[in-house]
């Protein structure tokens, strides 16, 4: 490439942002989504009401699963904390994993409407709908070729201080570039952090040289030494109950210092080799995972506690927490929400800017990418309407009620999809951002009919969580109308050619 | 300013690509082994450096086999950096 | 002391942008901002800087410095949207951020 090295960075960011683009999109603005990810998990359980106490809490639902699991290896929970109501329990069942949503007063998964929740956003972030292991892989591959994006359009951006406030409206591609430049360099800091941090989640699976070089196969001895705190025994094969697992929930409470639980394992439950593993919870520091203790499960004596305190691996911790954003307290996270809608919109604005720069020889690949982009950019908002819509008018106790849900998800985002191809761009927008409007806006008024727990309802009770969720669909489909009004004003009357337009 | 997109621009497009993607990542993985090895600290630790550089590396590869002056050049670049990471680990063999 | 830190800001972006000649012609058209340039300049970094001052004296710092990037990104925004909307408006709350800042300080 003989021309010079902004030009070859102008086009490397061009073609990294394109290549993947519509992935990007979706993985920023389902992980944008992953931000409130107990917030929505709470309020698509409308029947559940917080517990007090996140130890009886977790104790009651480690007793149903006695009752509920008794073969599983092991039981995963996540103890309720200030954002999330219910406990979330994951275990092996035979070949199976099951997951369920356990009230915090009861323990029991009965009268709580079946669904993922705010799961199903976290994972299709970083696995994308595919099999292990290759969701992850590509969505690494995504993540490093946004990192080269977002590094080359940093060198190739000539002017970044002087047009850093710049932003002129209705000059056509000029203000599509000043809103993708504004986009982009605001929030670069978070940009970058966030692409970096969420490559080094997936380390152990895409890049385990560094770990492998020391340790070859013997994954045993790195687990010990690279995590340790984690304690392994194996099945004594004689049965014996756990113990008293309030107290051993509030020893574990009472030794992180004023701080909360955050994971618990039961491993072996039933086992005289029972453990019992306590983590502290993410909100409670900027570390990933920190503070771990291991308990004896039928004794209740302690047997390992840990706290990070190696220099690497602190540094991976606070990377990792960095990505996760457990840490965050209220205004961190609207923050991270909003760089993230920030991020989305940098992704998006530069796809458009893509199909509307090429004036020369606007060929089959350019209108398909334009058509392409139009579905997939208000497709994806219009899906995840719809699956707020579900959650709220699939009926309960329906079989495979998550699974609904999930497909209400994926048809909407594939009509979406095939409506942008059939339709030219300039109405195509229009058209799918007034559903996007629609479906936003409409969507508080289906949960005040459906549940008991509606905007007014909310309002009065001072329930903040439900209220500002309707209050933030309210918001969007209120953003989307007017853009879709503004976007329907902007039509211009169809000109007379000799040969027809395709858009 | 813009090259005419003969079959020789294409092929080196594509050089540098493949130079990047999948030398880059081979580049990342010997640097990550090189430096579980060769830094001094404590094995678990060293190697949890070693795979946040490589991290940092791989996309400084993709930015170079694009920046620089020939298809060629990258991949000479890249492959001599990854021999010599690689050379260096396999000398060094595993941390104790 | 988020509040306090996130009025800096705001001021010091607002500063920062009357610092240049573009925008200044957009908030104060008959040019008198010109030979405010310097001062402006350096009003802004300084803003800056005691905003990030304020957040890592708070405890938390790691925590405090994450939300204070994310404050500057949110600052921004709002100076780029004044600009857009109603540029004349941001002297003037540049300005009044910062008796707002420090009241915020005390109370």
């Amino acid at each position: 490439m003989k021309t010079g090295f902004r030009q070859s960075m102008a086009w490397l960011h061009g073609w990294a942002g394109l290549v993947l683009g519509w992935l990007l999109f979706a993985m920023a603005l389902t992980g944008t989504a992953t931000v409130f990810r107990s917030e929505i998990g709470d309020w698509m359980r409308p029947e559940v009401t917080a517990a007090p106490d996140q130890v009886k809490a977790t104790a009651a639902a480690i007793r149903y699963l006695e009752k509920a699991a008794p073969n599983a290896p092991a039981w995963y929970l996540t103890a309720p904390d200030d954002r999330q109501s219910t406990i979330e329990a994951s275990y092996a069942d035979g070949d199976d994993y099951r997951f369920a949503a356990l009230d915090p007063n009861s323990g029991r998964p009965d009268g709580i409407r079946e669904t993922l929740g705010g799961e199903f956003f976290y994972r299709f972030h970083f696995e994308l709908q595919l099999p292990y292991p290759w969701g992850r892989i590509l969505a690494s591959a995504a993540g490093m070729l946004m990192l080269v994006a977002l590094i080359s359009g940093i060198i190739t951006h000539r002017r970044i201080f002087a047009d850093f406030f710049t932003l002129r409206t209705g000059k056509g591609k000029r203000s599509w570039l000043d809103a993708h430049n504004v986009l982009g360099v605001l929030a670069m800091p978070f940009h970058l952090m966030i692409t970096f941090t969420g490559v080094l989640t997936l380390v152990t699976l895409t890049m385990p040289w560094g770990l492998v070089a020391n340790y070859g196969k013997d994954t045993t001895t790195m687990f010990a030494e690279v995590a340790p705190g984690y304690f392994e025994r194996e099945r004594s094969g004689r049965p014996a109950p756990l113990g008293d697992v309030e107290a051993i929930l509030a020893d574990a409470r009472r030794r992180f210092d004023g701080g909360r639980i955050g994971n618990v394992a039961v491993e072996n439950p039933g086992d005289a080799a029972a453990v019992i593993q306590v983590l502290r919870d993410d909100a409670d520091q900027l570390g990933y995972s920190a503070g771990k203790l291991a308990y004896d499960g039928v004794t209740g004596r302690l047997l390992a506690a840990y706290a990070e305190d190696r220099p690497a691996k602190k540094t991976f911790d606070v990377l990792y927490g960095l990505h996760m954003g457990r840490f965050a307290p209220w205004v961190s996270r609207w923050l991270y929400f909003l760089c993230g809608l920030a991020l989305s919109a940098t992704i998006a604005s530069g796809l458009v800017l893509w199909t509307v720069s090429r004036p020369e020889g606007r060929g089959f690949g350019h209108h398909l990418v334009a058509r392409l982009t139009v579905g997939t950019v208000a497709g994806l908002p219009i899906a995840m309407a719809a699956f707020f819509w579900a959650n709220r008018l699939a009926p309960v106790g329906l079989a495979d009620r998550p699974g609904i849900e999930v497909r209400a998800f994926f048809l909407c985002w594939a009509a979406a999809m095939l409506f942008g191809l059939a339709r030219a761009p300039r109405r195509g927008w229009a058209e799918l951002t007034a559903m996007m409007g629609l479906g936003w806006l409409l969507l508080p008024l289906v949960s005040a009919l459906t549940t008991a727990r509606g905007l007014p309802a909310s309002l009065i009770h001072g329930d903040w969580l439900f209220a500002g969720f309707d209050l933030v669909a309210l918001a969007i489909g209120c953003g989307a109308l007017m853009t879709a009004l503004h976007l329907h004003r902007r039509q211009p009357a169809a000109p007379r050619r000799r040969r027809p337009a395709l858009a | 300013m813009k090259p005419r997109l003969t079959l020789r621009y294409r092929l080196g497009v594509a050089s540098r690509t493949v130079a990047a993607a999948v030398g880059g990542y081979a580049l990342a993985a010997a640097v990550a082994m090189a430096f579980a090895r060769a830094l001094p600290m404590a094995r678990a630790e060293a190697s949890t450096v070693a795979t946040i550089v490589a991290l940092l590396v791989m996309p400084a590869a993709a930015i170079w086999a694009f920046a620089v002056g020939s298809a060629a050049r990258a991949w000479a670049g890249i492959v001599a950096v990854a021999g010599l990471a690689a050379a260096i680990a396999w000398a060094l063999g595993p941390h104790p | 002391m988020t509040m306090a830190s996130a009025l800096l800001l705001l001021a010091a972006y607002a500063a920062l942008s009357l610092a240049m000649r573009r925008h200044a012609a957009q908030a104060v058209p008959d040019g008198r901002l010109v030979r405010h340039e310097a001062p402006l300049r350096i009003a802004g970094w300084t803003f800056l800087a005691a905003s990030l001052a304020l957040r890592l004296a708070a405890p938390g710092w790691r925590a405090g410095v994450v939300e204070w990037v994310g404050l500057n990104a949110a600052a921004a925004a709002i100076v780029v949207l004044a600009l857009l909307y109603r540029p004349r408006w941001l002297p003037a709350m540049g300005l009044a951020a910062l008796p707002l800042a420090l009241l915020a300080l005390i109370v």
